[in-house]
């Protein structure tokens, strides 16, 4: 079996290793493997095997392609046959847990130099609303020219873990929404236009 | 999040989030960067998971609290390459419910997955290890809601939910808009998808009671 | 709200009832079980800022035989473009007037084309909304805002339209609200002014001024005022009370908090009393105390803010009626429900 050295790039080590395998069947956690089938079969509608318990680890198969033909010698009398490399899984979730206490979202309503008020709810139909003043040093430097009138908001308390640690958390997230493109815009505008065309005002 | 399609992934490296405004010098220096190359894509950057190949791209986070960072992400992302050819995409939620009482976790696996008509008879002790169920998505963006429940390896006893959002777009090869019409599937059901998992659990842990011999 | 006798209804503005989340217009119909279908006459936008619209297009919805009338500065391409902006920003949470201003002509586009509804109606300076012919006549009369006031309003749009700013963002109240819609209410022979949020400013063609020097001071004066801006300084014209009023008027407001600002200030409230000795707000403003059933979530919200609270905090209502066959000298008949109070009451701190 050939082996493919280890890609390295950016100087950092290597997470995941492509190998050349003839072997059909999943390695290492069978369960994660089949899961991980399962997760793709909902999107692009493989079909499941299912031969173990599932674990809920979420990872990503890099090639889900089975191989058609499978050598484990290059001979310079036969035809090379096509081997798909089969790479190990990726894992596509970070590391960390964390429990969400309470989720407020909502806008900023003004600024002050060393505060801003934003006014909060934890569901659109809340009613009343929250508001709360916060101090802008609650924010990274870079996120503190965000807080304008009328931002989005999102803040979240909660307990996050770090191996054994649990800190209680209070986050706030100031949106950053992508701008509006000229013919968004545009769309947008006609649309506008069309639901008001209309209407007979007196 | 899981988008079908065909990508570049050695665009997304720690700088280029910096250079479009969606992350600070800082969080471009607590990146984490396992691969960034022509055929994959492996970093982590402000608590969010990125991971490209070259036919699929995912961005994933363990914290509730990044949900609208990782939507601003995404419509960033797909705002700034608006031609990149997508063909399907799915928004994934799960979370871990702790039953706390042995007895009602084993009630709820029961009532899912009975055991008398079939089961039984086949196997000595069986037990669910996994439901999954698929319906529609009607509205503006049709499409598949598949939700899994199993009990909890994170937690125990306990019940894990994942919602998938599947959306299939028309083929990427006729339609140029298909950029488009993820941004507004991302828009419009972005927030049902990620409550989805919760409020699944939230009607097992209502209708399934713990107390009473018969459930509702 | 207005009845006007004979079941003729009219509602301005809406804000929710706090227990049912309701628009507060239609709780109150149904609490009297009138047919909000059938009842209602107009369904008035004052303006749009965010406390004046919540759940007005649930309330028009529901009243069919409403027309709708607003400031005609909503017939505008600028306006247009601000409505526009409902499209990039509707996915975000919590709703505001601009999303109120789409549903509501989401259903006018939809009544378009059927004549049973009537026709919508912008409000400009001395145009007639509504009015009855049996007796007791009625007539409902805008007296804001004026041309130069829809221009003033435009131009400050502008620059937030999305082709312009490009910054998918809510829309916050644009203050000074010069487009806002002050309404003359003749019953018979009784007269009231609701002021809406129309503000006092130094330019002649702009709010009070304007409509005081439109005022034609031959013309019998009100006895009731709804005093604009929640009692803010901003909003007060000497010339309204000299000239648009009765001596002693009934005079009402809303409160308004948000973040230091508290409207009516206790100094604001004793120049009205100075103006009148009937004077009464709907309720004190005071936010409410920020309370989670969770304490860990109480305990870090206090940690992590300089203030927090809800708002409204107080909520109630002030009932005025009298009997519109009566002279107009009669007095009227103040009732004050949930939080409302005189304003005497609030100045002097006994409620």
């Amino acid at each position: 079996m050939a082996n493919i050295p280890e890609i390295s790039t950016c100087g950092n080590q290597p997470r995941w290793i492509n190998e050349f395998q003839n072997d059909q069947r999943p390695r290492g956690n069978a369960g994660t493997q089949v899961m991980l089938r399962s997760l793709f079969t909902l999107l692009i509608k493989e079909p499941v095997r299912r031969d173990g318990m599932g674990s809920e680890q979420e990872s990503a198969v890099v090639s889900t392609a089975a191989p058609t033909e499978t050598t484990d010698r290059i001979t310079t009398s036969s035809r090379p046959r096509s081997v798909i490399p089969r790479a190990k899984r990726l894992n596509t979730l970070p590391k960390g847990r964390y429990i969400l206490l309470k989720k407020y979202e909502g806008f900023v309503t003004s600024r002050g130099e060393k505060s801003f008020t934003a006014r909060l709810s934890e569901n659109a139909s809340d009613y009343p609303v929250l508001e709360a003043e916060f101090d802008l040093e609650e924010l990274s430097e870079t996120d503190r020219s965000l807080a304008v009138d009328g931002a989005a908001l999102v803040w979240t308390m909660g307990y996050r873990y770090e191996g054994n640690t649990r800190k209680r958390e209070s986050l706030i997230y100031l949106r950053r929404l992508p701008p509006w493109k000229d013919a968004e815009a545009e769309l947008a505008k006609k649309a506008a236009d069309e639901l008001t065309r209309d209407i007979l005002w007196k | 999040m899981v988008v079908v399609g065909s990508f570049n992934p050695a665009i997304f490296h720690p700088e280029w989030f910096l250079r479009q405004k969606l992350a600070g010098e800082d969080d471009v220096k607590e990146a984490q960067v396992n691969v960034v190359g022509r055929d994959v894509t492996d970093i982590e950057i402000c608590g969010l998971k990125v991971v490209c190949i070259n036919d699929r791209f995912s961005l994933a986070t363990a914290n509730i609290s990044h949900a609208a960072k990782m939507q601003d992400f995404l419509l960033h992302i797909f705002a700034l390459l608006p031609h990149t050819p997508v063909t399907a995409c799915g928004i994934n939620s799960f979370a871990h419910y702790l039953i706390g009482d042995t007895q009602y976790w084993n009630k709820i696996g029961h009532t899912l997955v009975p055991k008398e008509l079939i089961w039984n008879g086949l196997l000595e002790k069986p037990g669910m290890q996994s439901v999954i169920v698929k319906g529609l998505r009607k509205g503006d963006f049709p499409g598949e809601i598949n939700i899994r429940v199993e009990p909890s390896q994170k937690i125990q006893p306990g019940l894990y939910v994942l919602s998938n959002y599947h959306y299939q777009m028309a083929d990427a090869a006729i339609d140029s808009d298909t950029t488009e019409k993820l941004l507004n599937f991302l828009k419009a059901e972005w927030k049902s998808a990620l409550e989805k998992a919760r409020i699944v659990a939230d009607e097992i842990l209502l209708k399934i009671r713990p107390d009473d011999g018969e459930h509702s | 709200m207005v009845h006007f006798g004979q079941g003729d209804w009219g509602i301005v503005d809406s804000c929710l009832e706090p227990n049912s989340k309701r628009p507060v217009a239609l709780h109150y119909l149904k609490l009297l079980q009138v047919d909000a279908e059938k009842s209602v006459r107009f369904v008035l936008a004052s303006h749009w800022h965010d406390d004046h619209m919540q759940g007005i297009s649930s309330v028009f919805k529901e009243a069919k035989s409403a027309l709708f009338a607003c400031s005609q500065a909503v017939r505008t391409p600028e306006f247009n473009e601000i409505l526009s902006s409902w499209t990039g920003t509707r996915f975000l949470p919590g709703g505001s007037g601009v999303d109120e201003l789409h549903s509501v002509m989401s259903e006018l586009a939809k009544r378009k084309a059927d004549t049973r509804y009537p026709s919508p109606v912008l409000a400009s300076a001395n145009k007639v909304i509504w009015e009855r012919a049996r007796q007791p006549a009625i007539t409902v009369k805008a007296l804001s805002p004026s041309d130069a006031a829809v221009l003033a309003t435009l131009a400050r749009l502008k620059p937030l339209c999305p082709k312009n700013s490009k910054a998918r963002r809510r829309l916050l109240s644009l203050q000074p609200n010069d487009t806002s819609v002050a309404l003359a209410l003749q019953i018979g022979n009784h007269r009231v002014l609701l002021g809406a949020d129309l503000e006092a400013r130094r330019d002649s063609g702009l709010g009070w001024i304007a409509v005081v020097d439109g005022f034609d001071k031959n013309e019998p004066k009100h006895q009731g005022f709804k005093i604009p801006h929640h009692g803010s300084p901003t909003a007060h014209h000497a010339g309204v009370w000299d000239h648009m009023l009765t001596d002693d008027p009934w005079a009402v407001t809303t409160p308004f908090v948000s973040g230091n600002v508290k409207l009516p200030s206790v100094a604001d409230s004793q120049h009205i009393l100075d103006r009148t000795t009937g004077a009464y707000l709907t309720a004190p403003p005071h936010p409410a105390k920020f309370r989670d059933s969770n304490k860990t979530v109480e305990k870090t919200a206090h940690e992590a803010t300089l203030s927090i609270h809800f708002i409204p905090g107080r909520y109630g209502q002030v009932r005025i009626r009298k009997d519109a066959n009566f002279v107009p000298e009669a007095p009227w008949n103040v009732e004050l429900f949930g939080d409302a109070l005189t304003m005497s009451d609030y100045v002097h701190g006994t409620h």
